[in-house]
């Protein structure tokens, strides 16, 4: 081999080297996007179902709200969302808000509302999902922890293939309604209004929960559903956490439990059903989440 | 739980608002200062307690009772855990391996026929196949071991001496402005209903029977005020609330108000023209109305009024001034209008002795 040769050999070796290592070694993650394409996915209590007015209150979601000309001129809730803070702190310019939340939506739902996040190229995705999962007619159809798992990991494979480089998922762990069940006790005990009458007339029909409301129910039988709700968040962290730590240089991966740790108070839980965050408690979700989320030190 | 620490984090500014606000009327009390405590002074004059509760005295009330209630669940919480490790240092055990002697080991296993007995109670849940069985298999064990730890606590508690000292809040009064409200009854009555509802709600429907009842036992005590509450984007409760006032102007507001409410909550807008047809309104004269929006301020007035009283979902019953939600049984409603005719007596009684002035 030629004086000539050796170096173009040795050039040669030394690009593969520059290409390979990054990948075996990891290489530097790409750069966090700005929040500015938001997409929620999730349930009723994304879209704010029942929190102010009867049905669903998008502008009161602690993911998506706004506050308007007409939500000031109704006096309706400022509910400072995730949306709302993401214009305060990072501008209007290129703004999107996206939801994908869907009530009656569970586990098995989350793929679905993944590849709509995907199709809407969103830099911030958030998921706050398992509610529907744990609220069931009976106790046998709570799905299994494989199930669950499965279909988590169904969901965001789909984000982990197709969002943009620098996007970051936010997983926030299911809520606690074992406490909105508790919250609803102290509804009855002060003479605000009877939840058991409102889920009896309304709320039983249309988002069914007997698992946790119904007045059927043995202490330890809404102990139990709130075991499977420990059990699920104990999943959508290991999972993020494993998200975190493969090789995936593209995208950022957080997960909180903030939320099932939050003690709902009687004026954060709805009059009108009993059952979901009023307002008030989706303004008091967006702060929680907020500070315990990927972007917490954008404070304004 | 979950991340006890997290929890414990997460209460601690919670314990010191309820500290707070708990304290905040005992040292009132122990400083001698009157009831209406000064909260504010503009220029030197004061704004107190009393000024502030005319516009926003149920809202303090929703805030203690919630205060109430986080004292009363994480007393127990404490008081449990203390009764768990007095226990276990007692048996010279740890509180986990005490658990596991006196909860885990003395569930019994399940065997199958447990399931068995279990669908036969509740046969709707049968049929879901092996996978469902399983499922139901893992409830039932999990079921009984919860099941075992809460009565192990409550055996627990049974033995100690446990009491919960906090006062719960009073429910307070407030003065309900009806001026301009239709109302119905003796003028004079000694106890006033004012019943904040919409025309297409059953419920609304429901608290309005209740009143009906009331106002049949008692008769000639009783003075019956409407306010309108409704979701202004629902287009049916707003119709039904335009045609209100409209009824309200024509001088016939109970006919229609009766009539619509006949339809136990059921009104669209073909139903609440046929209310207003039942009660003799003169529909032009409202079309003409509805068209140029007069009637509407009237609505949205009442809407934002309730708001600023508390009242967040419809029915609610004010009975002289006392928050009581249209949710809640015929016997309680009757029990809260006997009681302030009562005490409206007294009060009478008292003023011909000259004892109040």
């Amino acid at each position: 081999m030629n004086r000539k040769n050796v170096w173009i050999l040795s050039a040669l070796i030394v690009l593969c080297l520059l290409l390979i290592v990054p990948q075996v070694f990891g290489a530097d993650k790409a750069s966090q996007l700005k929040p500015k394409r938001l997409s929620s996915t999730g349930d009723s209590m994304t879209e704010a179902i029942d929190s102010e007015l009867p049905a669903a209150n998008h502008w009161a979601s602690w993911a998506n709200g706004y506050h308007g000309f007409w939500e000031w001129l109704l006096g309706l809730t400022d509910v400072y969302s995730h949306n709302e803070r993401i214009t305060k702190n990072f501008g209007s310019s290129g703004r999107a808000n996206y939801m994908e939340a869907k009530s009656g939506s569970d586990m098995f739902d989350f793929p679905g509302q993944a590849a709509q996040s995907v199709s809407r190229q969103a830099s911030y995705v958030t998921v706050l999902m398992g509610q529907n999962d744990v609220c069931q007619n009976s106790f046998a159809e709570i799905p299994t922890d494989a199930v669950f798992e499965a279909k988590f990991r169904e969901g965001m494979a789909k984000l982990k293939a197709g969002l943009p480089a620098g996007a970051t998922v936010y997983i926030v762990g299911i809520v606690d309604i074992y406490r909105l069940w508790q919250v609803a006790a102290d509804k009855r005990a002060l003479g605000i209004v009877d939840c058991e009458v409102l889920w009896a007339t309304s709320l039983l029909k249309w988002y069914p929960c007997a698992t946790m409301l119904s007045p059927l129910n043995r202490e330890s039988d809404r102990q139990y559903t709130r075991g499977r709700i420990i059990g699920f968040n104990a999943i959508l962290k290991r999972v993020t956490e494993e998200y975190n730590t493969a090789p995936d240089s593209r995208h950022y991966y957080v997960f909180t439990d903030a939320i099932f740790n939050y003690r709902f108070v009687e004026s954060q839980v709805s009059d009108i059903d009993c059952f979901h965050p009023s307002a008030s408690g989706q303004k008091e979700i967006s702060q929680v989440i907020w500070s315990a989320g990927p972007f917490k030190i954008y404070k304004k | 739980m979950a991340n006890p620490k997290k929890a414990r984090w997460f209460w601690k500014p919670w314990m010191v608002l309820a500290v707070s606000l708990a304290l905040v009327p005992a040292a009132g009390m122990a400083a001698g200062q009157p009831e209406d405590e000064v909260i504010a002074t503009l220029d030197g004059k004061p704004i107190t307690l009393s000024e502030i509760e005319e516009n926003a005295a149920f809202q303090i009330y929703r805030l203690r009772g919630s205060i109430y209630s986080l004292l009363q669940k994480e007393a127990l919480e404490i008081a449990d855990r203390r009764l768990l490790a007095q226990e276990a240092a007692r048996q010279g055990l740890s509180v986990e391996a005490l658990l596991e002697k006196e909860v885990d080991r003395k569930v019994t296993p399940l065997a199958e026929k447990d399931v068995d007995a279990y669908l036969a109670e509740h046969p709707e849940q049968a049929g879901k196949g092996p996978e469902g069985r399983a499922r139901l298999g893992s409830y039932l064990v999990e079921r009984a071991r919860i099941q075992r730890r809460l009565d192990y606590l409550a055996s627990l508690r049974e033995k100690a001496d446990y009491r919960f000292l906090a006062k719960s809040p009073e429910q307070p009064r407030i003065r309900v402005d009806i001026e301009g409200a239709p109302w119905r009854g003796a003028a004079r009555a000694p106890v006033t209903l004012v019943h904040f509802a919409h025309f297409s709600s059953r419920l609304c429907a429901e608290s309005a029977q209740k009143i009906r009842l009331i106002m049949e036992e008692f008769p000639g005590r009783i003075r019956w005020v409407h306010r309108n509450f409704l979701d202004i984007q629902d287009p049916d409760a707003l119709l039904a609330a335009e045609m209100g006032e409209a009824a309200l102007r024509q001088g016939r507001f109970w006919e229609y108000h009766d009539a619509v409410f006949a339809r136990m909550g059921s009104a669209p807008a073909k139903a609440i023209r046929q209310a207003a047809r039942e009660a003799d309104l003169d529909e032009a004269r409202f079309d003409g109305e509805h068209k140029r929006g007069t009637l509407l301020p009237r609505v949205k007035d009442d809407i934002g009024y309730g708001v600023r009283i508390g009242v967040q979902a419809a029915p609610v019953i004010f009975v002289n001034g006392i928050y009581f939600s249209g949710t809640f049984p015929f016997d309680e409603l009757r029990a809260l209008v006997q009681k302030e005719m009562n005490r409206v007596n007294k009060d009478e009684e008292a003023k011909e002795r000259g004892d109040i002035r």
